[in-house]
């Protein structure tokens, strides 16, 4: 009998304890709901801040992670207003070179419509830049073709360049990195624009050691140091220099890419790698400001950065740093 | 314990057991400290309980009670009684008998294990026809002869010899003057010597050990009541009785040690910590700023404790059970030392994290900013005193030094003055030993050799020895010729006359001694009554004191102003009603067998007449030491021409003290041993740390050019001006204490002298100045296997 | 918004004719997500700045506010909470505790709040910092550089909303300085984190988004 209430009480304890635990159970989860609420209303929420508790440390926790949800969304709506308007400079970039050919067009079919054979001596023509021509009519036949192809083929530029970047972007095309010399993918772009700098007298010299090797997809990380020597040319006065050096860090392998050319303005230093972005230095020379946003693309993705150091006047030298 | 609590507790385990890693000879010190403390405490604590274990073992198989003269009849109605749960017949014979110049006496009783433990056979049975014996091996060896079964014996029976054949043997391995020889019962009831001797009950009582000590009293006296037995023949166990009354002493002397040694230990890992801690300032600010609370660091120091308490619990308990196995082998008992062991594991645990509390509420005091600092361990209230510019010599050099850091040796004198103290007390206590003065401390306080009347307790005489004295064997001529022995000082004779008192209704035998005019002690009693030589003169009244031993044996109640009823004889029978005349608790000597029935010499000289009182011859020898051997044999001479004087040297008082001597030495040397290592280990211990904990600074000054010469020097100066004050301390309050202590001891161990401990002073002086130079030295070798960059750029 | 704020912030130390002022009134205010640098010379009051900043200690006047938490309102158990929850360090002195693993050292923040540990952000920052092959060893058996790139595994490790690092590029050679701010800047962007850095190098002051120059305690220049 005496065992039997014994029995009977042991179990009434457990019952009671379960009971407790599962009530502070319940508490705890009811808190850390309504935290959640608050911090969805952008609330702080006072009483777990700062405390040794459990409770504590999930309200935390959840706070950072909402924080970093959010900060993720809004440079999500940044980006699509950056897709915007990178939408309408397009749209901008491709209007020109397109009037341009309607123009042409619409002269070449005046051209060639009865009634209007010769254009008289003396009538200007305006074209694209505004320039008059005083020409006859094969050459000014020659002309236009010339001028509609040069458009076509800053289109045909302009939108492959838009191609690769939006596929870069959208990772339809794959970057392959495998162990391979470096000395080798910088002979790759060298080659490549070997022509526009001897067409300037520029001296192009490598220093690298043959025997460096880092992980990187050659044609790719070819292509962008393509885009820095492009500019290092493109920006720098008829027979200047272009150092590139190949220096071992602990972390990084850093390609630089040294030209004597006009430097960049401290203020604009951050700038340059937007997209479309053009120096103001270099507003009349031709480009259309991509290079630099598609190499710090190329060079980002595959886990490395870029860095300039630009002295105005004295020349830049930008800098690939590829993940050893 | 609440619920929500942070689940981050788990980490600064492994935090704590980095730290005790990365410095490990702190931590070695620590773990010793706490291992030696403990050890120490479990052993002392083992061994007390362990002796009351012992003790009460023997009180187990012991009986509680002795009921003499008593006949067959009344021996088995006792045992037939409810109230006794074993009873065993006993035949004492006292008187002695020589073979061979081995002395033996003759006793009956069955061979019985359990319960009343009378002998144990290792070989042969009991003695079953009349002329069976069982006697000791050491007798045999004693006699020169081989111990084996059927062995016949001829035994000198005073005046006439019997042969008896050996049908058993004990080994008992105590030493003893006066082997045992057990006789049969036939022999016990039929032979000459013994028939005549009454028995006696041994009796063990049911359900004794639970009953407080009057309802045991009350029980005894009952029985004998109920089956005839005079009071005066209830021998009450008083070991038994004692044991009734109170198990707490040993208690109080564990928890005092206890506490002392707790105290010790605590206050050296109380300083070991606090070095530690203000020699990581910087680490522990590192933690602050990574963002640990001030409660984790707290959680942190103590843990560290903890660890160290873990390892070190098996481990002293491994060494205490052993020592204390070692020790005192009877006493050992499983479940005392589980419980023990336990008890003692968790006070261990508080302590340590009691003395830890205050470093580790310190350590939590830091401030984070102190991570990026990187300042010497100095005490933060350095005023910016004008210090004069001085020639920076390494003796400069330290008295800097102590001035910065003044807080941090404080700790180490304190904990250093603890150690040298109990290493004092220990000291004196084992100088305070003398065997001499232990064999001397009942009788043979003044004399070394005593003559008197061989009285034989199994033939009771109805009045002691007066018909003994009335032979005037303890003679004038006696004592001249006695004092004429070469090297004799002195001889002083006890006089002392027996008679019958019948009193209250009691009858008992009682030895009067005299008193002069001269003997002040005995008047300065306080005492109940007329204590003056005149009144007890003139009344011829007698003073009794020490009351409560004759009272609680008779049963009675001595009320000054009544009168006593005196049977006495001097060849004649003599009855004389004496009043008392004084009635006093205390006693003037010390000795256990001191005389407590006093009356006037006058008093004597009227009823005794010119009989020869004297009772006892005490002899003195010049420088016994020499001479000791001689006299002994000169005596020995003289009195063997009387059969009925026996003669107890304080030789023989030695060879029968030499096993509890022996096992006394132990324990004492025991405990003091422990306890001086302790006080050498702390010193040792507190150096150690004091000098690890300043590896930084010390390389720091290596690095700017100075010598390891004179860092060394620089050390010993510091510990010089260090250690002469702590050094004075320690000898004047060490022997204050062990002056205390040693009066305290006195109490119970009346042997024990004050003595200074002049060498082990001496030893412990030079220890205190010298080893820390030592140990300074070879820390400083080891530190310098890590080269000089490395010590000073980590934080270790 | 503004994640970092001060005002009026006041540092002195000692008193009458040997009175340091390290801070003598700094008023700014730092943006989330945003990666400033502090400039100035030696002494000028940059590192007592950035311990303000991270409630390491307290101000003579004057306030700091960090995440809308006042921090001289906050008890110090609440700071050593707030530090390990909210703030990641980069010591010049590298602070490591020398008697734990660099593994132990890294996660030691997490572990201190009871969290777990997140080991696949976990191993790639030792991967990209090169230090997994070195998690068991202790701190004192690494080169100068490689105790830097530990402190800031120990500082990214918990992703704390901001992280101060005082002259983290400091110590190591120049190319090793690039790497460093590059990696802190992935990671910043990637959970919404703010860098304060404390830097002598003007070409990294340069990349960050705000450089602000302190001198004699005060704030002498601030550029975007």
């Amino acid at each position: 009998m005496k065992l039997l209430v014994l029995l009977l009480v042991q179990f009434c304890i457990c019952i009671a304890i379960w009971l407790y635990f599962r009530r502070k159970f319940i508490s705890f989860s009811d808190t850390v709901c309504q935290s959640m609420e608050h911090i969805l209303h952008g609330q702080p929420v006072k009483e777990q801040l700062n405390r040794e508790t459990l409770t504590s440390k999930m309200v935390t926790e959840l706070e950072k992670v909402e924080d970093i949800v959010r900060y993720r969304l809004t440079e999500n709506e940044r980006e699509k207003q950056e897709l915007q308007e990178m939408i309408s400079e397009i749209t901008h970039q491709i209007k020109t070179p397109l009037s341009n050919i309607r123009m042409y067009c619409e002269m070449l079919g005046e051209y060639a419509s009865p009634g209007s054979r010769t254009l008289s001596a003396g009538q200007a023509v305006s074209g694209s830049r505004g320039t008059i021509l005083r020409q006859t009519d094969s050459s000014l036949l020659r002309q236009y073709s010339a001028t509609v192809g040069d458009q076509l083929d800053r289109l045909d530029f302009l939108l492959n360049a838009l191609i690769r970047s939006s596929r870069l972007e959208t990772s339809m095309i794959r970057l392959q990195p495998e162990n391979n010399k470096v000395l080798d993918t910088i002979a790759i772009a060298v080659n490549n624009v070997f022509q526009k700098a001897e067409d300037k007298k520029i001296e192009i010299r490598v220093s690298c050691r043959s025997t460096i090797e880092v992980c990187h997809d050659p044609k790719w990380t070819a292509e962008a140091i393509e885009n820095l020597l492009d500019n290092a040319i493109k920006y720098t006065s008829e027979s200047g220099k272009i150092q590139i050096n190949v220096v071992s860090g602990e972390m990084y392998v850093e390609i630089q890419v040294k030209d004597t050319g006009c430097g960049i303005a401290a203020d604009e230093v951050n700038e340059i790698f937007k997209r479309f972005y053009r120096g103001r230095a270099v507003s009349r020379v031709e480009g259309l400001g991509l290079g630099l946003y598609l190499a710090q693309k190329i060079i980002t993705l595959q886990g490395g950065f870029l860095s300039v150091r630009s002295e105005p006047g004295k020349g830049s030298c930008f800098s690939i740093h590829l993940r050893r | 314990m609440k619920l929500d609590k942070n689940n981050n507790g788990k980490i600064l385990f492994r935090i704590a057991k980095n730290n005790l890693l990365s410095r490990p000879l702190a931590s070695i010190l620590s773990l010793l400290s706490i291992i030696l403390a403990s050890t120490l405490v479990l052993t002392v604590a083992f061994y007390l309980t362990g002796t009351e274990e012992a003790e009460q073992r023997i009180l187990d198989n012991m009986q509680h009670v002795m009921y003499m003269n008593v006949t067959e009849e009344q021996v088995s109605e006792i045992a037939s009684d409810e109230k006794t749960e074993m009873t065993v017949p006993y035949k004492p014979c006292d008187t002695e008998f020589e073979v061979d110049g081995v002395r033996f006496n003759l006793v009956y009783y069955d061979s019985i294990e359990e319960g009343i433990r009378t002998y144990i056979l290792s070989e042969g049975d009991a003695p079953e026809r009349y002329n069976e014996i069982v006697v000791d091996k050491a007798f045999m060896s004693a006699l020169g002869k081989e111990a084996s079964i059927g062995t016949t014996l001829t035994l000198d029976l005073n005046g006439r010899t019997e042969d008896f054949i050996i049908c058993g043997y004990t080994d008992d391995h105590y030493s003893t003057l006066n082997h045992p020889v057990r006789v049969s019962r036939a022999f016990a009831d039929q032979s000459p010597e013994m028939k005549e001797i009454p028995y006696t009950a041994l009796v063990r009582l049911s359900g004794a050990s639970d009953m407080p000590v009057s309802t045991f009293t009350t029980a005894v006296y009952q029985i004998a009541l109920d089956y005839g037995v005079e009071r005066a023949d209830v021998n009450i166990n008083g070991k038994f009785e004692e044991s009734l009354q109170d198990g707490n002493t040993s208690f109080y002397a564990i928890f005092f040690l206890s506490a002392v040694i707790a105290l010790a230990c605590g206050i050296v890992i109380y300083s070991i910590f606090y070095l530690s801690v203000t020699s990581r300032v910087q680490q522990i600010g590192q933690f602050l700023t990574i963002g640990m609370t001030q409660k984790q660091v707290r959680k942190m120091i103590r843990r560290e404790g903890l660890l160290l308490n873990l390892i070190s619990i098996p481990v002293s308990l491994l060494i205490s059970g052993i020592i204390s196995l070692i020790l005192l082998p009877d006493g050992w008992d499983v479940r005392n030392f589980c419980l023990l062991g336990a008890v003692f594991s968790i006070l261990s645990i508080v302590i340590v994290q009691i003395s830890i509390g205050k470093p580790a509420s310190i350590a939590s005091k830091v401030s984070p900013i102190e991570a990026s600092r990187s300042s010497f361990s100095g005490d933060e209230s350095t005023d910016d005193k004008k210090v004069g510019h001085h020639r920076l010599t390494p003796f400069r050099l330290a008295l800097m030094s102590n001035r910065n850091s003044r807080k941090k040796w404080r700790f180490i004198s304190v904990s250093l003055a603890f150690g040298g103290i109990l290493f004092m007390v220990a000291a004196v206590w084992i100088s305070a030993w003398d065997d001499d003065a232990y064999s001397r401390q009942n009788s043979f306080q003044d004399s070394e050799y005593h003559i008197s009347y061989l009285y034989d307790h199994s033939y009771p005489r109805t009045y002691g020895i007066t018909d003994m004295q009335l032979t005037d064997h303890l003679s004038q001529e006696l004592r001249e010729e006695i004092e004429a022995i070469p090297h004799v000082k002195s001889v002083h004779v006890e006089q002392e006359a027996f008679g019958n008192i019948s009193y209250q209704g009691a009858t008992f035998l009682q030895s009067f001694s005299p008193l002069t005019a001269e003997s002040e002690e005995y008047f300065q009693l306080d005492a109940e009554g007329n204590n003056t030589y005149e009144y007890m003169a003139e009344h011829d009244a007698i003073l009794i004191t020490d009351k409560d031993f004759s009272e609680n044996i008779n049963g009675i109640t001595f009320i000054p102003g009544e009168k006593i009823t005196l049977n006495y004889f001097d060849g004649k029978e003599h009855t004389v009603e004496l009043e008392i005349a004084a009635v006093s608790s205390e006693g003037v000597r010390t000795n256990t067998d001191r005389p407590t029935f006093f009356m006037t010499d006058q008093t004597m000289k009227k009823l005794w007449g010119n009989m020869n009182t004297a009772s006892t011859f005490y002899i003195t020898a010049e420088n016994y030491e020499e001479n000791g051997d001689a006299v002994e044999n000169a005596i020995r001479n003289l009195t063997d021409r009387y059969s009925d004087l026996s003669l107890w040297t304080l030789r023989e008082q030695k060879i029968e003290d030499s096993a509890a001597i022996a096992q006394q030495k132990a324990q004492i040397y025991g405990i003091s041993v422990f306890l001086i290592l302790f006080g050498i280990f702390n010193l040792i211990n507190t150096v150690l740390s004091s000098i690890a904990s300043r590896r930084k600074e010390l390389s720091m000054l290596e690095s700017v050019g100075m010598q390891q010469k004179q860092i060394v020097s620089m050390l010993f100066y510091e510990n010089l001006l260090h250690m002469i004050p702590n050094m004075l301390v320690t000898l004047i309050a060490g022997t204050l204490a062990g002056y205390g202590f040693i009066s305290f001891m006195q109490k119970s161990a009346g042997y024990l002298t004050f003595q200074f401990p002049v060498i082990p002073a001496i030893l412990y002086c030079i220890c205190l100045i010298f080893l820390p130079l030592v140990a300074s030295a070879l820390c400083l070798r080891m530190q310098n296997k890590v080269s000089l960059v490395d010590r000073i750029k980590y934080t270790e | 918004m503004n994640i970092l704020s001060t005002n009026s912030l006041t540092k002195y130390y000692g008193s009458g004719p040997s009175l340091v002022k390290a801070l003598d009134g700094v008023t700014l205010e730092i943006e989330q997500g945003s990666f400033t640098a502090i400039v100035g010379t030696s002494g000028s009051g940059k590192s007592t700045l950035l311990h303000m900043l991270g409630g390491l200690d307290t101000p003579t006047s004057g306030s700091v506010c960090v995440d809308g938490q006042e921090l001289s309102s906050m008890e110090p158990n609440e700071l050593a909470i707030f530090r390990r929850r909210k703030i990641g360090f980069i010591f010049q002195n590298y602070n490591l505790i020398p008697s734990l693993s660099v593994y132990d050292n890294i996660v030691l923040p997490v572990e201190l709040d009871g969290r777990t540990v997140d080991q696949l952000y976990l191993n790639e920052i030792t991967d990209t910092l090169g230090l997994s092959d070195k998690l068991n060893r202790k701190p004192n058996k690494l080169s100068g550089g490689q105790q830097q790139r530990v402190a800031i595994a120990r500082a990214l490790a918990a992703k704390p909303a901001i992280i101060l690092a005082d002259e983290p590029t400091g110590n190591p050679d120049s190319h090793t300085s690039q790497e460093v701010v590059g990696l802190l800047k992935a990671t910043g962007r990637q959970f919404h984190q703010t860098i304060v850095m404390i830097t002598h190098n003007d070409e990294i002051a340069q990349t960050a988004d705000r450089a602000i120059r302190i001198e004699d305690g005060r704030i002498a220049e601030s550029r975007w």
